[in-house]
């Protein structure tokens, strides 16, 4: 899938390419908003990567625009403000996620990851499978092998989050921040005890976990068999 | 003030504001005196002008009467009597050769008989015929060839006149003296307390803070002027000090952990270990430079809030719902380390207008330093009744208080005000990770809330109550932040 990272630091773009290549992407590179409009206007892209404060267009005038166009590709928006305010303005710009720099590389990509697999008929699915564990959207039901397993409402809505980025690793920001809606960082690990109680739950007594904790990066959750 | 010194000071002196003021004041004083002076004049003249010329009207109808009735030796007789008895009226009485019949005018200019009707003259006194008087008069020609002078010797009118216009001289030289006088001393004075004053001012800009603009004790204008400045001053040395304290802070809170990882990094280099000690070496780095970066996070986020670089948005917010969700993240991570989190909401909607992110960033923020402090003492053991922290709110009305309390080690009532302050971190709990920006940064978004912060006392532990304005009319509007009203609180 080809990525499109307009940023005008060289070095950051440079490593943030790397990165995603690593990951399977096909990145593309470029200096200034003027052109990163123009390339996002001629070609299909899967994922922009804007920079808010770029030369000759800024990031957010650059999405408007897009937006203005019709054109629904997803966008990522980086930028040196992190605080609440300026987040908001960059969603109502039409940035579809916002991550303050600086970032690490692992939250970036599995960022990039939930925005590029994330389809248009989303809404329409029902049901969300990973190996023998189901979770039914309609009823609220979550089954493992059939047994039933009673979730608090947070953990049904965690889980709900793992599942719909199933495969993908999704980063406790992500957790934060799509479950919790709180945009940041509490000192504690408090994600991570939620994450083991949910995983005490599911997990427990069978032979072959789902829920993986992904060293240095978050989570996923997956069928090794796939 | 010697001559020199005069010299010296003049020019300064001419351009000085109360000179100026007072030169206005004494030009508009002597055209008051000179209207007043003129009006004196024409009404005093004119009153003392008719009366001679009533009373010189007078005489001459009663003599001519008297000429007409009884023929010229009665007119004599009368003029005799008349000359006689009173002091400054004037008579003369001639024949048509002009020779003196009566009165007592003797000496007349010639060109007197030409003319008829009322006249100002001047005539020499009998006995001292070197001064000339002024006089005013009636001259008039008789039937039978006779000339009749009736006239009044108005030299007392003209006397007066020249009174009054020295007077005016007099007058107008002594209010200009005592104009300029006065002038000089109130400029002189105000010169003297505004010159201290700029010399104060002097004095702090080249860098002497402590300086303050000189007082005289009398509580004037001047006084409470330099009492509002030296107050003002008073806050700026407070906020250098602050912000000297805050950079020394920085250096060292910040250089210590870049210390760290740059010596963690070189011992790694120098050291050529296996890939996997590289790896872990090169994780820790990470670790570092991620707490660097919350350090530097919470350092922005305080600095903005306090100095109001942006509005913040309010919108309509549900306390309740809010705390609830904040102990719902929470109480997972209390339950594993031996503590009980509680949450106490009275039941229902507590409104106000808040920003949600960072009210809520305020009490993760006093969560994580609950769970912090109070995980310790409920590991010794302490008893069942040390391991709880609560959470909860008081609706007071027109403000909530949000209330979260632990069981930890508390913290001593002298050091309570010194924990707002960035960077403060008491001595004990140095072991304890953090960056000491926590509670100062409940303190900034608190006082974006119109509220405080007030620490109490658990018995035992701590107890931080937020007192929020409910301020719901400013719901949905961006709330400009005042950077004065901010800077005043900031530090």
């Amino acid at each position: 899938m080809r990525v499109l990272i307009v940023e005008d630091d060289r070095t950051a773009a440079d490593f943030l390419a790397k990165a995603l290549g690593e990951a399977g992407y096909n990145p593309e590179i470029v200096g200034d908003g003027e052109t990163g409009l123009e390339l996002a206007g001629s070609s299909t892209f899967g994922v922009l990567i804007v920079d808010r404060m770029l030369p000759k267009l800024d990031g957010l005038s650059l999405v408007e625009r897009l937006r203005a166009r019709g054109d629904r590709t997803p966008v990522l928006i980086l930028s040196a403000l992190g605080a609440v305010d300026d987040r908001v303005k960059g969603l109502r710009a039409g940035g579809d996620d916002y991550l303050p720099k600086p970032y690490s590389l692992v939250e970036l990509v599995a960022r990039v990851e939930a925005l590029a697999r994330r389809g248009p008929s989303e809404g329409a699915v029902t049901t969300y499978t990973v190996g023998d564990l189901m979770l039914d959207r309609l009823s609220h039901k979550v089954t493992r092998g059939g047994e039933p397993i009673l979730l608090q409402p947070r953990e049904y809505r965690l889980l709900e989050y793992l599942m719909r980025h199933a495969g993908q690793v999704v980063t406790r920001t992500m957790l934060l921040e799509n479950v919790w809606d709180y945009h940041f960082d509490p000192q504690t690990n408090v994600i991570d005890v939620h994450i083991s109680r949910l995983r005490s739950k599911i997990d427990k007594g069978q032979s072959k976990p789902l829920l993986e904790t992904v060293r240095g990066a978050g989570y996923m959750i997956r069928d090794d068999r796939r | 003030m010697t001559a020199v010194d005069v010299v010296r000071v003049l020019p300064r002196l001419l351009l000085a504001t109360p000179f100026r003021l007072f030169a206005v004041y004494v030009s508009l004083f002597c055209a008051a005196v000179a209207a007043v002076f003129i009006y004196v004049n024409i009404a005093m003249l004119g009153f003392l002008g008719h009366e001679a010329e009533s009373s010189v009207q007078g005489d001459y109808d009663f003599l001519s009467a008297r000429y007409r009735e009884n023929g010229e030796p009665a007119l004599v007789n009368a003029i005799s009597e008349r000359a006689a008895s009173s002091k400054n009226a004037l008579y003369l009485l001639t024949d048509g050769n002009g020779r003196w019949l009566a009165g007592n005018l003797d000496t007349i200019a010639a060109n007197l008989w030409g003319t008829e009707g009322a006249v100002q003259f001047s005539y020499r006194n009998r006995g001292n015929e070197q001064i000339e008087r002024p006089a005013y008069g009636i001259v008039a020609r008789l039937p039978g060839d006779l000339h009749l002078i009736v006239a009044r010797d108005i030299e007392s009118q003209e006397a007066l006149k020249r009174l009054l216009r020295r007077a005016l001289v007099l007058g107008y030289g002594l209010i200009i003296m005592i104009g300029i006088v006065g002038a000089v001393i109130v400029s002189r004075r105000m010169l003297r307390r505004v010159d201290a004053a700029s010399s104060a001012a002097r004095s702090i800009m080249q860098g002497n803070l402590a300086e303050r603009l000189p007082m005289t004790g009398r509580n004037d204008e001047f006084d409470r002027l330099s009492q509002n400045l030296n107050a003002m001053l008073d806050r700026i040395q407070d906020l250098m000090a602050g912000l000297k304290n805050v950079s020394d802070n920085i250096a060292h809170d910040l250089k210590t952990p870049l210390h760290r990882l740059r010596t963690r990094a070189e011992r790694a280099l120098q050291s050529s270990r296996s890939p996997e000690k590289l790896a872990e070496a090169l994780g820790s780095v990470i670790e570092e430079a991620d707490t660097l970066i919350q350090t530097f996070d919470a350092l922005l986020s305080i600095a903005r809030l306090e100095a109001g670089s942006r509005s913040v948005t309010f919108g309509p917010l549900d306390v309740c719902a809010l705390i609830s969700d904040v102990a719902d993240l929470y109480e997972p991570a209390a339950e594993e380390r031996g503590l009980t989190l509680r949450l106490s909401c009275p039941g229902g909607e507590v409104m106000m207008a808040g920003e949600k992110h960072l009210i809520g960033q305020a009490l993760v923020n006093l969560l994580d330093n609950a769970i912090k402090y109070a995980a310790p003492a409920a590991k010794t053991g302490e008893g069942a009744e040390h391991t709880d922290v609560e959470i909860g709110l008081e609706d007071k009305g027109d403000t909530v208080d949000i209330i979260v309390s632990d069981r930890g080690p508390g913290i001593p009532k002298k050091d309570r005000e010194r924990v707002l302050q960035r960077f403060v971190r008491l001595q004990p709990s140095r072991s304890i990770p953090g960056s000491g920006l926590g509670l100062s940064l409940v303190a900034a978004v608190t006082r974006l809330h119109d509220g405080s912060v007030t620490l109490e006392d658990n018995n035992p532990g701590l107890r931080v109550r937020l007192t929020l304005k409910k301020n719901l009319a400013a719901t949905e509007t961006a709330k400009p932040v005042e950077a004065a009203g901010l800077l005043s609180h900031a530090i």
